[in-house]
């Protein structure tokens, strides 16, 4: 066996986000969240621009997001970094909504997420289990059959014939919007059902 | 349809990054890439609701975000990483640079009267210990490799901490006295800032006779540091120091430090 004690430190593009975060919580060296900021500031903006839907109060809320984990991930127990940051803009966006009195009905549409795992960690758990097994060809056909006709229509287009969100809603009449609504419900119920299988096998 | 199930995949993949959001919001995107990034949104939330968020705004320019250079002066000082940015120049930079001469003084000053903090010390002497099981024990699918120890190296090597703490921890549960499922999820946990477990599972291989039980024994002292816990970190590194296999120059430039 070839052991390697003190190798090269890796740049820390090569480190994932959870040594990045582990890294900065124990030195504070910024480098560390120069790197997540840099990974993940396009995307905290695309979300704050969903809610916010102004281009300049979505970057004050991204400034504020990326404050906010800089003061609190030395002291926070972070186990999925997008997730955090998915959950910190989503709720900083929702506080300046709330702030602004004449847009109250905008709140309606959204609510507040509390800081807990959500379905990034789920999502990993289920990768493992589902990855361990040898064959689950059988068992993945019969859960696509028991979808509804609009999900199961685009999960067969997209994973068996390599069709776009574009071309399934060419296809099928849908609008993209649809399409990608269809495979994101299909493929949580996918998982649903086939964590179930799974579950049964392993017990 | 061709029915090929293989392409329906749960593994979670890296986000979308600022290059590929840009090419799939302005249509530049190859067949391949908008595959990866489709499939990557059905899964994703955050990466979903970014392409929502731009899709709906018409707004295409990706890069919109302010810098990091420029986002840091918002930043309360923590670190001397911000001198490195500084080039000599123009005067305010000149003041700028003798200004930051003062801060590495003060830095220095502080580093020579301050003892370092355990994480600090982690920080210094902790390395990231290759995956050393040959790949042929790795692969699930042989009748005498657990699937879930397999499974659990392969997501170590992938620095996907969380995914292998689990299969780690069924992997002992189905081999208890499987002494590198121990080494490893020890580690593993570690670098999910675990300390406590990790410390559990390093001290039984440390205690043990087994080819892992030296280097545990280094790895526990880094618990401790990581944990800040300095006296039980001296203590554990005097014992190693005495044994004085591997590591050495390494433990004793630590012990100095402590």
């Amino acid at each position: 066996m070839a052991i390697r004690f003190l190798n090269k430190q890796p740049a820390v593009q090569q480190l994932s986000d959870e040594e990045l975060v582990s890294r900065f919580s124990a030195t504070q060296q910024e480098t560390y969240f120069e790197e997540l900021y840099r990974r993940y500031k396009h995307l905290a903006y695309g979300v704050c621009l969903k809610l916010m839907k102004n281009e300049e109060e979505s970057r004050d809320v991204v400034s504020d997001v990326f404050k906010i984990l800089f003061t609190k991930i030395p002291t926070s127990d972070i186990k999925s970094f997008k997730a955090y940051l998915y959950t910190v803009s989503r709720n900083e966006c929702i506080a300046k909504l709330r702030q602004k009195k004449s847009e109250m009905d905008k709140m309606a549409k959204f609510n507040h997420v509390e800081n807990s795992p959500t379905d990034f960690m789920e999502s990993e758990g289920f990768a493992a289990l589902f990855n361990a097994q040898p064959s689950m060809e059988q068992e993945v056909e019969k859960a696509v059959g028991q979808l509804g006709d609009e999900q199961k229509t685009c999960i067969r287009l997209f994973f068996y014939d390599d069709k776009s969100y574009r071309e399934i809603a060419t296809e099928t009449g849908f609008t993209e919007k649809q399409v990608k609504s269809y495979l994101q419900n299909g493929k949580r119920n996918l998982r649903i059902l086939l964590e179930k299988e799974l579950r049964k096998h392993t017990t | 349809m061709d029915g090929n199930l293989q392409k329906l995949t749960f593994k979670p993949a890296a986000c979308v990054s600022q290059e590929e959001l840009r090419q799939y919001l302005s249509g530049d995107m190859n067949r391949q890439g908008l595959r990866r990034v489709e499939d990557h949104l059905l899964d994703c939330p955050l990466c979903s609701d970014a392409v929502d968020g731009f899709e709906a705004s018409g707004e295409h320019a990706t890069d919109d975000v302010e810098d990091f250079d420029s986002f840091r002066r918002k930043l309360p000082l923590t670190s001397t990483d911000n001198i490195r940015q500084l080039q000599p120049g123009s005067g305010l930079r000149r003041a700028i640079a003798v200004a930051a001469v003062l801060v590495v003084g003060a830095v220095a000053y502080f580093s020579f009267s301050q003892a370092p903090t355990g994480p600090e010390l982690y920080a210094k002497y902790y390395d990231n210990y290759e995956n050393d099981i040959p790949v042929s024990l790795r692969r699930p699918g042989l009748s005498d490799v657990d699937p879930n120890f397999a499974q659990a190296l392969n997501s170590y090597t992938e620095h996907k901490y969380s995914q292998a703490n689990m299969l780690f921890g069924r992997a002992i549960q189905a081999q208890p006295d499987n002494e590198a499922a121990r080494f490893f999820a020890g580690l593993s946990l570690l670098e999910s800032n675990q300390t406590e477990k990790a410390s559990s599972y390093l001290s039984t291989v440390a205690n043990g006779t087994g080819v892992y039980a030296k280097k545990a024994a280094w790895y526990l002292i880094m618990c401790d540091l990581k944990a800040d816990n300095k006296a039980s970190a001296k203590e554990r590194l005097d014992k190693f120091i005495e044994t004085g296999e591997i590591m050495v120059v390494e433990a004793k430039s630590l012990r100095d430090k402590l």
